[in-house]
């Protein structure tokens, strides 16, 4: 059975308002349709530029577009009347962690989403206490936030939208400015989400972290150029390079080893297939 | 390490004061004050540093803590005992030399305001130390409550003073990232007149208020996210209720003020 759209733009086309009067404001994302079904773990690539942003910003109506449409759990974001069912609906996380904590204490800011949402005080603390043992940050609950790493202060903020209890959450390069360890607490928070059932759309330009997605969207001038599984989207490596994007090392080495006439599958994406793969290529001969 | 400051003057503990209701504090703290004042005889003096002495040993607070903010007042107690020292005239006179002129009420005037600022302070910090900023915001906000009735915005008001104790320490982080990134770009920052000094900051302002700015921006869109409206309909997770602790301190304050005015009729006053 197909599965309810949780998100879904129609012809969608949004301008930036130009800085002089004259100029025509460029579209950013013109024509735009997508739709991603409840519980879709989605990564979005493309470089800087290529609209990924924005179309973040379109899902939860932070920005809103300039003709077409979009529903969020059948919810036309453009209705301002129910913005604020939207924003129930689609939670977001953005890159940098320090300018989306309001609370001088862990607790405080994981409550805040609830508490603007007008839920009952015990109500609340359930849901607190439950966000933060999910990203492994309970023990934490009565530090300050400012003297946390940035993965701790990254888990603290999408604890903060798992307390609003949203179906879907949408991350702007949430890791983009996190060091190794940090991104790597970061991804194994997502992938716990997903694993709840929850709607994730990651915005990334991380090829490592896009394959770890059940569906890729390759976003490029405001387009999707590409959209399918992380197996179906990097298998046409050339395409890939084309757009100015790197595809997972693994795969790399694949590509470059079948050109040099090894017999390996186009479907390579991590390490531990690779290695598999070139050992029994070399067996065969 | 600029991670490890502390944003108000919190200090760690688990005391009874630290576990009295904020607005409780805020409350006994307003009515010590104004007991402060009422002490008019050293009988009635001695109650309220003794009353003072036992607060900060109840709330655990290491004495030098104490002594540390009473730092920057010493200035003003100097001064204000110096001015009552010569200028009060009354009683007895003890020296009475050319221009010099000191009276027994010149000595207990000063002895009086010293006394009473120093304790006064003390205890206005006890309150800081023993309470979190967040708890002190928290209850400013439900003791300005019924000024909402004024139209005064009081939770967007808490607001804003929560944000700020929140940016601090982000904003101290960004300008020593400044500072060192314009020195690295070699700008001179610590030497030169008082002048060059000034205008070697504003390669820092600047930076710094555009990234705030940007800071801001960012933060107002994560503050719509989380459905933030300013309006009603807001709940709050942490709940303040009044304990049996709130209402043992309360009748000890209530006990202390009659204390000081019983003192006060028995011994009659040394001050007018």
């Amino acid at each position: 059975m197909e599965k309810k759209n949780i998100i879904q733009f129609d012809n969608v086309s949004f301008a930036y308002e130009a800085a002089e009067e004259e100029a025509q404001p460029e579209k950013v994302v013109d024509g735009f349709n997508l739709k991603i079904p409840e519980g879709q773990f989605v990564a979005v690539l493309g470089h800087n530029g290529c609209g990924k942003s924005t179309v973040a910003k379109l899902i939860n109506g932070i920005l809103v577009p300039v003709s077409g449409k979009i529903t969020v759990d059948g919810i036309d974001t453009s209705d301002d009347s129910r913005i604020t069912d939207v924003r129930r609906t689609v939670g977001m996380v953005f890159q940098n962690p320090d300018n989306q904590i309001v609370a001088t204490i862990v607790e405080d800011d994981v409550a805040f989403g609830p508490e603007n949402l007008g839920v009952e005080p015990k109500e609340i603390r359930r849901r607190v206490d439950e966000a933060l043992k999910a990203v492994g940050m309970y023990e934490f609950r009565d530090r300050e936030p400012h003297k946390l790493s940035g993965g701790q202060k990254q888990r603290i903020a999408i604890a903060g939208i798992i307390a609003m209890q949203t179906k879907c959450i949408v991350m702007d390069e949430p890791t983009a400015m996190l060091d190794p360890k940090g991104r790597q607490e970061v991804m194994d928070t997502i992938d716990m989400l997903h694993k709840r059932g929850i709607t994730v759309i990651l915005i990334t330009h991380y090829m490592d972290e896009a394959v770890r997605a059940e569906r890729i969207i390759v976003m490029d001038s405001g387009e999707i150029v590409s959209d399918g599984t992380p197996k179906e989207v990097f298998k046409n490596v050339e395409k890939i390079k084309a757009l100015g994007l790197d595809v997972p090392q693994a795969t790399e080495l694949a590509y470059r080893l079948r050109k040099k006439g090894m017999n390996l599958p186009d479907d390579i994406l991590d390490e531990q297939e690779c290695a598999e793969a070139i050992l029994k290529a070399l067996e065969v001969k | 390490m600029i991670k490890d400051i502390t944003i108000g003057q919190y200090f760690i503990g688990d005391s009874v004061l630290h576990r009295m209701d904020a607005r409780m504090k805020i409350v006994l703290v307003i009515a010590y004050i104004v007991s402060v004042f009422l002490c008019k005889n050293f009988w009635s003096l001695g109650l309220m540093v003794a009353f003072s002495a036992i607060c900060i040993l109840i709330s655990k607070i290491p004495f030098k803590m104490v002594l540390k903010s009473l730092r920057p007042i010493v200035i003003i107690v100097l001064i204000t005992s110096i001015l009552n020292l010569f200028y009060v005239r009354g009683g007895t006179a003890l020296v009475d030399w050319h221009f010099i002129h000191i009276t027994t009420k010149g000595v207990y005037t000063a002895i009086f305001m010293s006394v009473r600022i120093i304790s006064l302070v003390a205890i206005s910090s006890l309150l800081t130390y023993t309470t979190t900023p967040t708890a002190l915001t928290d209850a400013l906000e439900r003791l300005m409550a019924p000024l909402k009735l004024f139209k005064v915005p009081v939770s967007t008001l808490a607001m804003m003073m929560t944000l700020a104790l929140r940016f601090i320490p982000t904003l101290v982080e960004e300008i020593e990232r400044i500072t060192n990134a314009q020195k690295a770009r070699g700008a001179d920052i610590s030497n030169g007149g008082f002048i060059d000094r000034i205008k070697a900051l504003i390669p820092i302002i600047v930076p710094l208020f555009i990234s705030a700015i940007r800071r801001a921006y960012e933060l107002a869109d994560a503050m719509d996210c989380r459905c933030y409206t300013g309006g009603p309909g807001r709940t709050r997770m942490k709940q303040m209720k009044l304990n049996s602790r709130d209402f043992v301190s309360a009748a000890a304050v209530a006990i202390f003020i009659a204390a000081v005015v019983l003192l006060n009729i028995r011994f009659g006053a040394v001050l007018a």
